[in-house]
């Protein structure tokens, strides 16, 4: 008698049954932990490396020549003294201020602000001229240019302090 | 005979989503940070209420430290020393070189100013009159004296 193909051993070794089975797959695991380990710890690094902010900067323009002279009213000229107080009791900072040909009165730095602003509201022509003195700290200087373009002074000049001129409102 | 053993729930977590969100963010902030070229000295800036942001490319960073010590760099490159008698001529020399720079002063908030001073005159002889002063953005809308 001929062979007989029973279909469990046909559907196993020999090609060409009803139905192919699909190839039996290994399973394959790969541990993971060390790879995640190593992604967490670069992205705490670059979590506080990051500095998302990028720092501000303030425009200066200087007039092209020093020698150049720009005619303005006397009337129309605030000119701002600041030193630095030879105590250090009195702060790091006393300002002077005088329109025209005024005598020089002392204000608070915290008022300059308020100072500038209605200043700059009675007389929307009015020039601004900043000497401060050597001593006094960058960050003074800064602090009255942002200040001047908050009240939106926006013609303002600096010029070096003169030890005569300093001389003059330190008696005061 | 032996104590019978506590059977032991087997708690099986999906990792996967949070290992993507892990790598969402690795990449992100891969890709987003810009390292800072390494400084000589550390300079705390000023605070001012000004927007503008300070250009990327083409720009001269001169620092001052709080010692009144002059350092200047262009883009990534390290920082070099300089002082103010030799200030005018590396200006000079960089603008020649690239037209287009322009010059960004990073003092010291505590730095004196008559070194700003200095280096102020110095811009102005070298013709330099556009430059930008380094601060921070100070976050109130009032003021910055109080």
């Amino acid at each position: 008698m001929g062979a007989v193909d029973t279909p469990e051993s046909s559907g196993k070794k020999k090609k060409g049954g009803l139905k192919k089975r699909a190839p039996k797959r290994t399973g394959v695991k790969i541990d993971m932990t060390p790879m995640v380990d190593v992604a967490f710890l670069l992205l705490i690094f670059f979590m506080c490396t990051t500095v998302f902010r990028k720092p501000q900067a303030l425009e200066i323009n200087l007039p092209p020549d020093p020698k150049a002279k720009v005619e303005v009213a006397e009337s129309n000229v605030m000119t701002v003294r600041a030193i630095a107080p030879a105590d250090s009791s009195r702060g790091d900072i006393r300002v002077f201020w005088a329109i025209a040909k005024n005598p020089y009165t002392e204000a608070k730095w915290a008022d300059m602000s308020g100072l500038f602003a209605t200043e700059g509201k009675k007389n929307a022509k009015l020039v601004v001229l900043i000497k401060i003195d050597r001593a006094v700290k960058y960050k003074y200087m800064v602090d009255l240019i942002d200040q001047l373009q908050f009240a939106e002074l926006n013609r303002f000049s600096l010029a070096p302090l003169e030890p005569k001129e300093k001389a003059e409102v330190e008696s005061l | 005979m032996s104590a019978k053993k506590l059977k032991r729930v087997g708690i099986k977590i999906d990792m996967t989503p949070m290992v993507d969100v892990a790598f969402l963010l690795l990449i992100f902030f891969m890709s987003t940070s810009q390292f800072d070229p390494p400084q000589k000295a550390p300079i705390t800036l000023p605070d001012s209420h000004s927007i503008l942001k300070v250009p990327d490319s083409d720009v001269m960073v001169l620092a001052i430290d709080k010692e009144s010590r002059l350092y200047w760099q262009i883009g990534k490159s390290p920082q070099e020393d300089t002082d103010l008698p030799s200030l005018e001529n590396l200006v000079l020399e960089q603008r020649r070189r690239n037209p287009r720079l322009r010059v960004a002063i990073k003092a010291d908030k505590d730095s004196e100013y008559g070194v700003m001073e200095d280096v102020m005159a110095t811009m102005q002889k070298t013709n330099t009159i556009t430059f930008s002063l380094v601060t921070e953005l100070v976050q109130s809308s009032k003021s910055a004296l109080h």
